[in-house]
């Protein structure tokens, strides 16, 4: 049971040693501020993915050539409606165009209920124009010919990574300034009303076209997934080495005979605390320390992610995207898991070397 | 009362203490005599259980301390017995008020702020409760730590050296504050080679330790 008197009195320990928890307040935050950034990072492009994959149709179909995806022609697209189950097929247009004089490439995904002289970019590219003076206009240059399209609309910054990166044109233009084929598109989307049958359908497409990559919309997840558990798994092992080190070191200053320390459990052990009631005191004033960093850290990490979108920590993320937002999304599992791999060795690095002194001879401690 | 029996306690290959066999009644005021080194400050540990004999019987107030788990041993410390350090040991970026009230923290008693005002009243300290310990001079950090083991009023006393880091004032005062102690019937203990202790009224017996033996 936790007494009153035991808690504030912790309390007052605490206040008195303030300066020597500075340090380790110091390392913690910093610790948690960076592990619950990037997890904030990972967490939002996966989110906004996973978003775009689910706008998508179930089963999407690809043309590649020595292993690279290539474009696929509309003779497909005749054929693959036959297939019982299918109710629509039509062809898309996604690429990209290359920026000369800004060294960047351009996303480009075609639409067919805009104009063909007009577009719509995202906030990312919206600036990116800008700065080289196309605040209304970009002209296209493809096969020596001149593409100018105007900007019809922005999408809000706050849309997620992936239309914040893309400019979307009419069906035709987009086809024109990608340099594909009237017959051409970049994949197809197949449209199955029955959810069940899209696994039997893929499969039927790729035993009849075995040139072509078919893909499910469960499988892009499955995929996406995969991929941050792989990017995640990578991070994790580099973090915990860090954490590890960081522990040892805690451990290490806090049992190399911090004598004013070890004399002050010893007075409180001459005045009848038990070995008990000094891991009570240590817990509270470390748990304190611990949980208000962590919380401070991880209030931190959600201003710099998601309000000042993350300057430095970004470019490691999305570098070709220069002005992004960070859709605001908190995985409480993942906040668990920071807490779990923080706190609780914190916690541990402390309480022990405190219990060894506690436990130790009070006479010769006092001495 | 305190019993001690065939009590021996060794260090490593050092023998602190040994063959102690010591009745001290209730009420009594004793003075351990001896040069350092002579397992004074031993004995006086193992009386207040901050150590454990190798050896030997010791009761306390009908506890049987010598091998009390440290639950009990730090409830009967708490309890029964008022330490007095040489060195004060007090904690020094606290105020005088937090550190007296410290055994309070873990007792179990009622009326803890007023235990606490009657000690600082009867130690003299009561002007300096919200000062900073570590500002305080000799005198009244030892006058801080004498409330602080009175605070939960126990039946024995013990203090190590208590004079040692005081000058002549403050030492005669703490002679004082033994008599009053004396007056309440506390069983009163003191280790000590300062001969200011000599020949005193209040005291009862004089028992003198030499290489870990009583010798008379």
């Amino acid at each position: 049971m936790l007494n009153k008197e035991l808690f504030l009195f912790s309390i007052k320990l605490l206040k008195k040693d303030r300066s020597a928890h500075i340090f380790s307040m110091f390392i913690f935050i910093f610790i948690v501020f960076i592990l619950a950034s990037v997890l904030f990072i990972s967490s939002s492009i996966k989110f906004d993915l996973k978003e775009s994959i689910s706008a998508q149709n179930q089963i999407i179909i690809f043309k590649q050539k020595a292993g690279i995806k290539t474009q696929i022609d509309e003779s497909y697209i005749d054929e693959i409606i036959q297939i019982t189950g299918v109710a629509n097929v039509h062809g898309k247009i996604d690429g990209y165009y290359y920026f000369n004089t800004a060294k960047k490439y351009l996303h480009i995904v075609g639409d067919e209920n805009i104009d063909e002289n007009n577009m719509i970019v995202g906030d990312s590219i919206k600036s990116l124009l800008e700065q080289y003076y196309y605040k209304d206009y970009f002209n296209f240059y493809t096969n020596g010919k001149k593409y100018k399209i105007n900007i019809k609309n922005t999408l809000n910054q706050n849309t997620n990574i992936i239309s914040n990166d893309i400019m979307i044109l009419n069906n035709i233009t987009a086809s024109e300034v990608l340099n594909f084929t009237d017959d051409e598109y970049s994949y197809l989307e197949v449209q199955v009303p029955n959810d069940s049958e899209v696994d039997y359908i893929a499969l039927n497409i790729k035993e009849k076209f075995p040139q072509l990559l078919v893909s499910t919309k469960e499988q892009r997840l499955s995929d996406l997934e995969n991929l941050f558990y792989y990017k995640g798994g990578i991070f994790l092992i580099v973090y915990i080495v860090a954490l590890i080190s960081f522990f040892i070191l805690l451990y290490k200053q806090i049992s190399s005979v911090n004598s004013v320390e070890k004399k002050q459990i010893a007075i409180l052990r001459s005045l009848g605390f038990s070995i008990n009631n000094i891991i009570k005191i240590k817990f509270i004033q470390n748990f304190l320390v611990s949980i208000f960093s962590y919380i401070f850290a991880v209030c931190l990490a959600y201003i710099y992610v998601f309000i000042l979108n993350a300057p430095l920590l970004k470019n490691i993320f999305v570098a070709n995207i220069s002005n992004i937002s960070f859709t605001p999304i908190i995985d409480f599992n993942i906040l668990i898991v920071i807490f779990l791999f923080t706190v609780v060795p914190f916690l541990l690095a402390i309480i022990i070397p405190s219990w060894k002194s506690a436990i130790s001879d009070i006479n010769e401690a006092l001495k | 009362m305190i019993k001690i029996k065939n009590l021996y306690k060794s260090y490593d290959n050092f023998e602190a203490l040994k063959d102690i066999n010591l009745y001290i009644k209730k009420g009594e005021t004793i003075v351990l005599k001896g040069v350092s080194g002579s397992g004074k400050s031993t004995l006086l540990s193992i009386i207040a259980s901050f150590s454990k004999p190798s050896s030997g019987d010791i009761i306390v107030n009908n506890i049987p301390i010598a091998k009390l788990p440290d639950i009990h041993s730090c409830k009967y410390r708490n309890e029964n017995i008022g330490f007095i350090f040489q060195s004060f040991n007090l904690i020094e970026d606290l105020s005088v008020k937090d550190n007296i009230y410290a055994p309070l923290v873990v007792s179990s008693i009622e009326n803890k702020d007023e235990a606490l005002i009657k000690a600082m009243k009867k130690a003299n300290i009561s002007h300096k409760k919200d000062e900073l310990v570590k500002n305080l001079s000799g005198g009244e950090k030892q006058r801080c730590a004498i409330a602080r083991a009175i605070v939960l009023n126990p039946s024995i006393i013990i203090a190590d050296e208590p004079t040692a880091s005081l000058d002549r004032k403050n030492s005669l005062d703490f002679i004082d504050v033994i008599k009053e102690f004396k007056k309440d019937g506390k069983t009163i203990i003191i280790s000590t080679h300062d001969t200011i202790f000599d020949e005193q009224d209040y005291v009862n017996r004089y028992i003198n330790i030499q290489d870990g033996k009583i010798i008379n």
